[in-house]
């Protein structure tokens, strides 16, 4: 009796799967997200996209939660911040991981990237999605600089300060930058009305909407098969420029390349479970490490902003720490080069990178230029953001 | 080979498509135009000016510089702002003063009298200038900026502004 009844039970519920699934569509979303195939080679570093993506889910529902509390007002923003860290249950937890889940974002998107560029994976086919994938960089800054003033404490207010006057020495537009960014000359009520609309509405629109595209690039090439694999058996090239004059893998492009790529998927894991599970793993690991952080550390507390407190050296977010020290080397008549043109010129490298690095090469030892240029922004970032500390 | 009857319908087609540009280009400018308007449009509007007393002229010895802070009203978006200000007075002689502006040129941070040093120091990025308001070391781009100044009723009276930073001339921001 009983077995029959459970019987029964499966059946009904396949059957209701079954209306849903023609009613939705969603056994087509399934095939076509969850049960495709990775190629050989797909290892731990793969998981760094979907941690971003757990993130920026992580901030969002953490943003709503305070958002429900914050008020964008200069005379109630650290009062209301003060409240949801003393007065609302788990208040201080929401923020906590709201503050170090911002670090960790910025940490783990950087590093998705630096794992795709050793990777070699901006090469053909997937252009596209890295010139994408920079674009989530600039926003993820972005998020880190507009919710950086909100608490209106003396670093959100002073940071906020320095922050907007940096482009105002820009020659000709920076006043109206520095205007447009603020609400007006001075930084104010109209600056945090600003701000906040930016960081709470326009710039999750704006990153959801690059990371569907991120997304959908990244499903319609599939993942890139990690360089060593991918260009096995291959010649290796000789000296440094050797990888110019070497042949390049008679696969690096075309038909030649879909065959080889679909040889290799087919031997590959299923998204479902196999990634979904390393994934998986690995926002549990990067949650336990911020809960450790608030736990730990908490969210570092300050004094209302005070406009007039002479005594207060504004430091930007650790992230911003390289750029800060960086000014510090030009002369003050030099200063917009400094802010206003380097960074985004090194911005519109990176943004161009697949463009105008062509070498069908993937492999790091056959890229030593590339790999050069790498490692050499990482030792003056890292530099200089030791230097800011230090001094 | 096309037949007439395909070429009618690609000019139909043809002119349907620039109909949907150009409803899209009306629709968007309908829309966008009034949005960042009103985004941009308030941010440039002029600083209003005004003469604010600092201080009594007696409490300002000669030859020492001494900070004067002060509110200045003024209107913030929809709230009534009262900004703390401040200058650096300089008394020369018994009418005679020289009044700086308490931002640092460089970029707007509040810098300090160093009586050991004998100069202005900003603690942010390091800029230091003369008694005078020269710099003598650090980013800062030009001389601290001066305010002009009457005295009425024995009380020191500026005419506050801000000016930009970060630039080698002296701008009104």
């Amino acid at each position: 009796m009983a077995s029959s009844r459970g019987l029964k039970a499966r059946e009904r519920l396949g059957q209701i799967q079954s209306w849903l699934g023609q009613r939705s569509g969603g056994g087509l979303v399934w095939q076509a997200l969850f049960a495709r195939k990775v190629p050989l080679g797909v290892n731990w570093f793969y998981t760094l996209g979907a941690a971003s993506l757990f993130l920026f889910t992580l901030q969002a529902v953490t943003g709503i939660f305070l958002a429900v509390y914050y008020a964008p007002t200069p005379d109630h923003a650290y009062d209301s911040i003060q409240y949801i860290m003393y007065e609302v249950p788990f208040g201080a937890v929401i923020r906590g991981i709201h503050h170090w889940g911002a670090s960790a974002m910025v940490v783990v998107v950087v590093l998705h990237m630096a794992v795709a560029f050793a990777y070699g994976a901006y090469k053909y086919p997937r252009e596209l999605t890295w010139v994408v994938g920079v674009g989530l960089l600039v926003l993820t800054l972005a998020f880190g600089f507009t919710g950086y003033l909100l608490p209106w404490d003396e670093k959100a207010y002073w940071a906020t300060v320095v922050g907007t006057a940096i482009p105002g020495t820009l020659p000709v537009a920076g006043d109206v930058v520095m205007r447009v960014m603020r609400g007006g000359i001075q930084l104010g009520a109209l600056t945090l009305t600003r701000f906040f609309a930016f960081h709470t509405m326009l710039l999750p629109a704006a990153l959801a909407g690059l990371i569907g595209v991120h997304l959908f690039l990244v499903i319609l090439h599939g993942v890139s098969v990690p360089a060593g694999l991918w260009e096995k058996g291959q010649a290796k090239a000789q000296g440094l420029f050797g990888s110019r004059h070497a042949e390049a893998p008679p696969y690096a492009q075309g038909e030649a390349y879909k065959a080889r790529y679909d040889e290799l998927k087919a031997k590959g894991h299923r998204f479902w479970p196999d990634v979904i599970f390393e994934d998986a793993v690995v926002a549990a690991l990067i949650l336990v490490a911020i809960f450790g952080l608030v736990i730990t550390v908490g969210v570092p507390t300050e004094a209302r902003a005070d406009p007039t407190n002479t005594a207060y050296v504004p430091r930007p977010e650790w992230y911003f720490m390289f750029l800060f020290q960086a000014l510090k080397y030009f002369p003050g008549s030099l200063e917009w080069v400094g802010a206003g043109v380097l960074p985004p010129l090194a911005l519109f490298l990176l943004l161009l990178l697949p463009l105008y690095d062509r070498s069908p090469w993937r492999s790091p030892s056959r890229r030593p230029i590339a790999m050069a240029g790498g490692v050499f922004a990482v030792i003056v970032i890292a530099y200089l953001t030791i230097a800011a500390y230090l001094t | 080979m096309q037949s007439e009857g395909d070429a009618k319908l690609q000019g139909r087609r043809a002119f349907l498509s620039y109909v949907i540009l150009a409803v899209g280009g009306f629709i968007s400018a309908a829309v966008g135009l009034p949005a960042i308007g009103s985004l941009i449009l308030p941010t440039l509007r002029p600083r209003q000016v005004g003469w604010t007393v600092v201080g009594s002229v007696a409490g300002f010895p000669i030859g020492q510089p001494k900070q004067a802070s002060f509110e200045l009203v003024g209107r913030d978006g929809w709230l009534e702002r009262r900004d703390a200000k401040s200058v650096w007075v300089v008394r020369h002689s018994e009418d005679s003063f020289t009044v700086f502006n308490g931002r640092c040129v460089h970029l707007g941070c509040a810098y300090s009298w160093q009586e050991g040093q004998q100069e202005f120091a900003c603690p942010c990025h390091g800029g230091r200038y003369a008694l005078d308001g020269k710099v003598i070391g650090g980013p800062p781009p030009r001389p601290l900026d001066t305010l002009r100044w009457r005295v009425e009723g024995g009380n020191l009276v500026v005419e506050y502004q801000d000016f930009r930073l970060g630039v080698p001339q002296k701008e009104v921001g």
